[in-house]
């Protein structure tokens, strides 16, 4: 299972914000989805999601996907935690599969979800309600319920923007694994390059609207790049597996 | 502890609880409605109402089998198909528009409903075969005109909830001012009538208007039962509920049209019930919490109790007579709700 892009083009009344996109993933594989703010990485995300009308073509399985089976086959996850529910926390979760839902839920997908919650080490929230658990725990909680869902592609967008130290490595570990184990094509936009290059299999980096690089992490953040997409000069050491340590040192 | 949930509930416990929560509730109800067709203006003895309930109708006496038989059992059924109906109406209202304060009445449905009752009554308007629906039949035209007002701006500006609810709260307004209007300009008989219909009353119940109410009730119910989960899974928001592959708009759309049937057939034979359609919902909602296939049914539940309480309510206060029920229902239920926001220690929208 490959994930091609060909040509996509997502525009907001007369604003062009993705212009000619064009990437491949394989499966299993985790890509990183960089760049400024406004560089257009949500609206690409939710764009190969079907979530927003767009040209060109999404290719799943040697098939162009349309609008309604990228939502059936594609998994997005928003940055906002959303608005504030007294559905429980298992309830959430268990709506990742909501085609399968009928009127009662049987007891090993009950027991599914809450295995999801658990790899999270959330396991014993599963009886709150989503707000009365804070904001980091709400976005474990809809990466529980992303991971439920089983998608052949799951776009995450800043998924550990609300996480502590710890669980923002649980967390793309977690995905990471997933991926592994599934075969599932993971695309996450960040801001954390450091953190994104250690998990990347592939680093695209955004700017304006354009796909201004792709490839290892190694090759697509160096300091010139970084310095004209980001406007930032910085400073990069190679850590282990030769993965890129970005040190920004002062904006131009 | 929470009613609708605690951290160390499981799933299978969580689910049985709120059965147990929904089954009392019903229980209750059917305590509030035997008492309703026991009390009334004509003082009947508990035995005389019931044996009238049980005995055929030979072997009971001919006023006391009228009385309860024609008054006071379509006025409870009314009450109670009523009530559920509003109910559910607010509960799908608050969910499809992720606002605590929308309902049927506060989106100017209701109000739209007593101005085409009230334009019938001022001008005399009678249906050709069926003059004693004449006025129903208005209300709900009224009621239907509101909803396609609401939904013409939001066709125009996207079926976002902030758009409905910005063109509802515009839209009562209007016809509160045209109910007014027409008030203002009625002769002081025809504006007794009038007054009198917007208060909201079930003396005028029949077997069936009481047919047709339930007629809509289960309609829409059967047409609801299959989007549950997905209607669940819009309290998570437009964009999360679309990703999860629920098609957005298109839901909203379908049960706004259920929420204006539900209404229509809810007001068109009582009058102006205001208050049902916003609390039920929030009263169910902190009992058994937002899943919509709990929700739904315990809403119901809650609306018609709050109505069949009313119902009672309004024969005790005066003795021998009956307050129109729209002025009762507020004392009933604001009191119960009141004491579940002091006792609730957590959040419920």
């Amino acid at each position: 299972m490959t994930l091609h892009v060909k040509d996509l083009e997502v525009s907001l009344g007369d604003t062009s914000i993705v212009k000619h996109a064009s990437l491949s993933c394989a499966a299993g594989q985790f890509a990183m989805l960089i760049g400024p703010n406004g560089a257009g990485k949500s609206t690409l995300l939710k764009a190969l999601s079907g979530l927003l009308p767009s040209s060109g073509q999404v290719i799943l399985k040697d098939a162009t996907l349309e609008k309604t089976q990228r939502q059936q086959l594609i998994a997005y996850m928003p940055q906002d935690i959303g608005p504030t529910s007294s559905l429980t926390v298992l309830e959430v979760v268990l709506l990742g599969r909501l085609r399968s839902l009928g009127l009662s839920v049987p007891g090993a997908m009950a027991d599914a979800a809450q295995a999801a919650l658990a790899q999270f080490g959330i396991g014993a929230l599963q009886g709150r309600t989503l707000d009365a658990v804070s904001g980091g725990q709400r976005q474990l909680v809809y990466l529980a319920q992303a991971l439920f869902r089983q998608p052949d592609v799951l776009l995450l967008d800043e998924p550990t923007a609300a996480l502590d130290l710890r669980h923002q490595l649980v967390v793309l570990e977690a995905v990471r694994q997933h991926c592994e184990t599934h075969g599932t094509i993971a695309i996450a936009a960040m801001h954390d390059l450091t953190l994104a290059a250690q998990f990347a299999d592939q680093m695209i980096c955004l700017s304006q609207g354009r796909i201004e690089a792709k490839g290892l992490p190694e090759s697509v953040l160096t300091a010139d790049r970084l310095q004209r997409v980001y406007g930032v000069e910085a400073a990069i050491t190679y850590g282990a597996r030769g993965r890129p340590n970005i040190t920004p040192l002062r904006a131009s | 502890m929470s009613l609708i949930a605690s951290e160390s509930l499981s799933y299978g416990a969580l689910v049985r609880r709120r059965s147990v929560i929904l089954l009392t509730a019903a229980a209750v109800l059917a305590t509030v409605v035997i008492i309703d067709i026991l009390v009334g203006p004509a003082f009947l003895g508990f035995l005389d109402v019931l044996s009238a309930l049980v005995l055929p109708e030979s072997q009971v006496d001919a006023t006391v089998h009228v009385i309860v038989h024609e008054i006071r059992l379509p006025m409870t059924l009314m009450a109670l198909l009523v009530g559920a109906s509003l109910g559910t109406a607010g509960a799908l209202m608050q969910t499809i528009l992720g606002n605590p304060l929308a309902s049927p009445y506060t989106l100017g449905f209701s109000a739209a409903a007593g101005f085409g009752a009230a334009l019938a009554i001022l001008t005399g308007f009678e249906l050709p075969l069926i003059p004693s629906f004449s006025v129903p039949v208005a209300a709900a035209l009224g009621g239907c005109m509101a909803a396609c007002i609401v939904y013409g701006m939001a066709r125009l500006r996207g079926m976002t909830s902030e758009v409905m609810i910005l063109a509802g709260i515009a839209t009562l307004f209007m016809f509160q001012s045209l109910q007014s209007l027409v008030q203002y300009m009625s002769a002081p008989e025809v504006l007794q009538e009038i007054v009198f219909w917007l208060f909201g009353s079930l003396v005028k119940a029949t077997y069936l208007s009481v047919s047709i109410t339930g007629g809509i009730l289960l309609f829409t119910a059967a047409l609801i039962l299959p989007d549950v989960w997905k209607l669940t899974a819009l309290r998570l928001g437009d964009e999360r509920a679309q990703s999860l592959g629920v098609p957005v708009e298109r839901l909203r759309l379908k049960i706004f049209a259920l929420i204006v049937l539900l209404t229509a057939g809810a007001v068109a034979f009582v009058g102006t019930i205001g208050f049902i359609g916003l609390v039920a919902p929030h009263i169910a909602r902190m009992l058994v919490g937002e899943d919509q296939r709990v929700l739904l049914p315990m809403s119901a539940v809650t609306g018609a109790f709050v109505m069949a309480g009313a119902s009672v309510m309004s024969k005790l206060i005066s003795p021998g007579a009956i307050v129109p029920i729209g002025i009762v229902t507020a004392v009933i239920g604001v009191p119960f709700l009141f004491l579940l926001i002091i006792r609730g220690r957590r959040r419920f929208w």
